[in-house]
């Protein structure tokens, strides 16, 4: 406590090197800490839509397609899921729905105009309804949701309903959709997800006779997971239950079994190496602020010289010279991270608000406990670690040469 | 002027720790931004190079993207032979795309399959994509059951075995003889890529329309007009206005636009992180030269007691970052360049292929050099001034 205050006492009368000194500590610790919390907050913005998904789902899509674009990508694919997959699926333990979704592109006319978008046939009994609706995403904003006995009724993203049009369309307006007509009973509110904005709906039967298709191929097969199990043991039992089905050796599946958790965290780790690079550039001017910390260290050693004289001569060890510097030029690097992290914290909200403006709600900084800590635990460590080689210095200077100095 | 050097670097050579320090925050902030720009500027290089190769002449017909997935009509045959009709189009090469499964020493893999014009076209596509056979020969137009695939078969980085020339591979159930085996192309998707003939491929990957069309225009003519009635013809085939078509047109050059676009941004993105570096390394500067004065007060005051002007003084503190900040600038210049020399060894030997390649040049040399020494001068301004304007008396009465 007494060698705190005694450095304290010191950076008052250093005042203006020091100052500069703290200036470089703070633009970094702020660049570092403005670039996390937006980092953070971005991310969490992401996985936010995608946990809108529900938490408790599993996706089931043909081989490799998922990295061509998501459920989308099977229309690259040369396998499909099938009634048959299907109906292995729900007799999984642990399943509580299973429901597969159709999704092709189309051609859509309205009011003289015609447009390409995503045509989805979704199933319509009242079990597969109740499904999509446990999800925040597919509420309606106008109307309702497709409904079981449903025909010729078409449920529209909010892109569509809007702005692909030069009318809006309303509830009881008639699509066309690849030539035949459909009443809209409902409009989606606007999804975090865009292509979701763009997407129609239509009941699957409808969707399999406009687009000849007469076997089911999904292009995807979604599965809620009942209460109390596990969902990743139920994804494990769906993969060997459908290996089994389709003949297929472990390792050589011909179509994939992903967890929502899974999809999730895979977006997670992309965000979060971005993250890293980003942050890791900006450290490199930690580093040349320590250097900083470093070089003032020296000269104040050097101006101290005869102050250590005094001190050693009336008892003082080497270890109390040492921490006497290493306190200081830890405190450099603290004040520096504490000025740093407010004036980051500004940085971040100012971007946050100013992104607002711009109609990019969506981002809300975040800053954790862990990033204050780890801000100034580390502009701390900085300090330290700056000192330890002019502590050195001093500590092992001797004390008849030292009061000799002038 | 030869005086104003030996003076200030005799005094930097009095305070060895301090100016070794000061150096070392200088090389460090200008190492990271010569090795970020000269990354950058590597990969931009590479891409122009890449497009170079492909040629100024190529139009490229997709369906419109979400993405990597068409949500537009893909092109049928004859909306092909159209666009080979169109005057000023030499030849138009078409290609299938799928993911397909394919079998080889007992292993299965989903892979990248695509079927491609193996008539006088082909060369359409040789050129634009950068083929080259490194092993085998290319498909030719007899070839039926025949294959090209990518180095990474060949690396054994698909199956555990390695492929070679003349095996066979199993694609959706029919049995492929690999007639060649590209060079690496340095993208995985690529590299990857089992090529079969077009008519074959409607077969096996069972589609019947081509997900794009790449055309050569003759030199006789405009590219961007020969690009719009290519895109007009296809427009009057499906019916659609201008504005609602569910295609796109590109020439190379529009290609290597957007390209150059996103590696742009990339790269002034990258240069504003490593600015927070250099303003670091100015407070630096500017702090050890602060100290220089006040340590040197007596010395001032002494000089200019015997006649020493203001500027003289200026200038004495203007010399010393001048030295510093240039040996800064050429020091960081190395330590840059050398890092991205070790990326560039490192990336290249991952994709097997020379693709990114950095270089020194005069622009990027004199760009680090100005910027060191805009730096040195700028944090020095104040501390050289607060010298300059010291009063002798007070100065020596210290």
């Amino acid at each position: 406590m007494e060698v705190l205050l005694l450095a304290a006492k010191h950076l008052r009368r250093l005042s203006f090197r020091s100052w500069v000194t703290i200036i470089g500590i703070v633009i970094s610790v702020a660049a570092i800490v403005a670039l996390t919390s937006l980092g953070d907050g971005l991310r969490t913005a992401v996985t936010g839509q995608f946990e809108q998904l529900g938490a408790n789902r599993i996706i089931v899509s043909p081989g490799r397609s998922f990295e061509l674009g998501g459920p989308l990508g099977a229309s690259f694919s040369t396998t499909s899921l099938g009634e048959r997959d299907l109906d292995e699926i729900r007799r999984v333990t642990g399943v509580e729905l299973a429901t597969g979704v159709m999704t092709k592109p189309g051609t859509i006319e309205f009011a003289g105009k015609e447009i390409n978008t995503f045509v989805a046939g979704a199933e319509i009994d009242s079990d597969t309804i109740r499904l999509a609706m446990q999800t925040d995403d597919i509420k309606a904003e106008k109307g309702r949701f497709l409904r079981e006995g449903d025909q010729r009724s078409v449920y529209i993203g909010s892109r569509i309903a809007y702005d692909m049009f030069e009318r809006e369309i309303r509830l009881g307006d008639k699509l066309v959709i690849e030539s035949r007509r459909f009443n809209v009973v409902g409009i989606q509110a606007e999804s975090s997800i865009p292509f979701n904005n763009r997407m129609i709906r239509i009941p699957i039967d409808e969707f399999k006779d406009i687009f000849g298709i007469r076997d089911s191929e999904y292009n995807m097969i979604i599965v809620s997971v009942a209460d109390g199990y596990d969902i990743d043991l139920v994804s494990d039992r769906i993969t060997r239950a459908l290996r089994r089905f389709r003949r297929v050796k472990e390792g050589q599946e011909d179509f994939e079994v992903q967890t929502t958790q899974q999809i999730i965290s895979s977006y997670e780790t992309l965000l979060t190496v971005v993250q890293m690079v980003v942050v890791g550039i900006v450290s490199i001017s930690l580093v040349v602020g320590g250097i900083g910390i470093s070089n003032t260290m020296f000269t104040s050693v050097l101006e101290r010289t005869r102050e250590i004289g005094v001190m050693k001569s009336i008892g003082a060890r080497n270890g109390h010279i040492m921490s006497i510097f290493l306190m200081e030029s830890g405190f450099l690097g603290l004040v520096g991270g504490i000025i740093g992290l407010a004036v980051g914290a500004l940085l971040a909200f100012s971007v946050e608000f100013t992104a607002g403006l711009a109609g990019f709600g969506m981002i809300k900084v975040s800053i954790s406990a862990g990033l204050i800590l780890f801000a100034l635990a580390f502009s701390f460590g900085v300090g330290v670690l700056s000192g330890v080689i002019p502590a050195l210095r001093a500590a092992r200077l001797n004390p008849a040469e030292t009061l000799r100095y002038e | 002027m030869s005086d104003y050097l030996t003076i200030s670097s005799r005094n930097l050579s009095r305070r060895k720790t301090r100016t070794f320090l000061t150096l070392l925050g200088i090389l460090i902030a200008i190492g990271a931004l010569v090795a970020l720009v000269s990354l950058s500027n590597g990969l931009m290089h590479s891409v122009e190079e890449v497009f170079e190769q492909m040629g100024r002449d190529k139009i490229m017909v997709m369906p419109t993207l979400a993405g990597f997935v068409p949500i537009g009509e893909q092109f049928s045959s004859y909306e092909h032979d159209a666009i080979k009709r169109v005057p000023g189009v030499i030849d138009a090469a078409a290609m299938t795309f799928k993911i397909g499964l394919a079998e080889f020493g007992g292993e299965t893999a989903f892979v990248y399959v695509s079927g491609v014009s193996t008539d006088s076209s082909m060369r359409v596509l040789e050129d634009m994509q950068n083929l080259v056979v490194e092993d085998g020969r290319n498909l030719i137009s007899q070839d039926r059951f025949r294959a090209v695939v990518g180095c990474r078969y060949a690396q054994g980085r698909v199956f555990s075995r390695e492929v070679k020339v003349r095996d066979t591979i199993t694609v959706e159930g029919h049995r492929f003889k690999v007639a060649g085996i590209l060079e690496c192309i340095g993208s995985e998707q690529d590299d990857t890529t089992i090529m079969i003939p077009l008519d074959v491929s409607k077969e096996v990957l069972n589609v019947d329309k081509y997900f794009s069309v790449v055309a050569q225009a003759s030199p006789a003519f405009e590219i961007d007009e020969v690009a719009n009635e290519v895109e007009k013809r296809i427009r009057d085939i499906r019916g659609q206005k201008e504005g609602d078509q569910d295609f796109s047109v590109q020439t190379s050059d529009q290609l290597l636009e957007t390209f150059n676009q996103t590696v742009g941004m990339i790269s002034v993105l990258l240069v504003a992180l490593s600015l927070v570096s250099i303003i670091v390394a100015g407070v630096v500067i500017m702090n050890t030269l602060y100290t220089n004065v006040l340590e040197r007060r007596r010395e001032i005051g002494v000089m200019k007691s015997i006649g020493a002007k203001n500027y003289h003084i200026a200038l004495l503190f203007l010399t010393e970052a001048l030295i510093i900040s240039l040996a800064g600038g050429l020091l960081g210049l190395g330590l840059g360049f050398g890092v991205s020399k070790i990326v560039q060894v490192v990336a290249n030997s991952y994709l097997g292929a020379d693709i990114l390649i950095v270089r020194l040049d005069l622009y990027l040399f004199s760009f680090a050099m100005l910027f060191s020494i805009g730096l040195g001068m700028f944090a020095s301004f104040y501390p050289a001034m607060k010298a300059a304007k010291m009063h002798p008396v007070d100065a020596m009465r210290e």
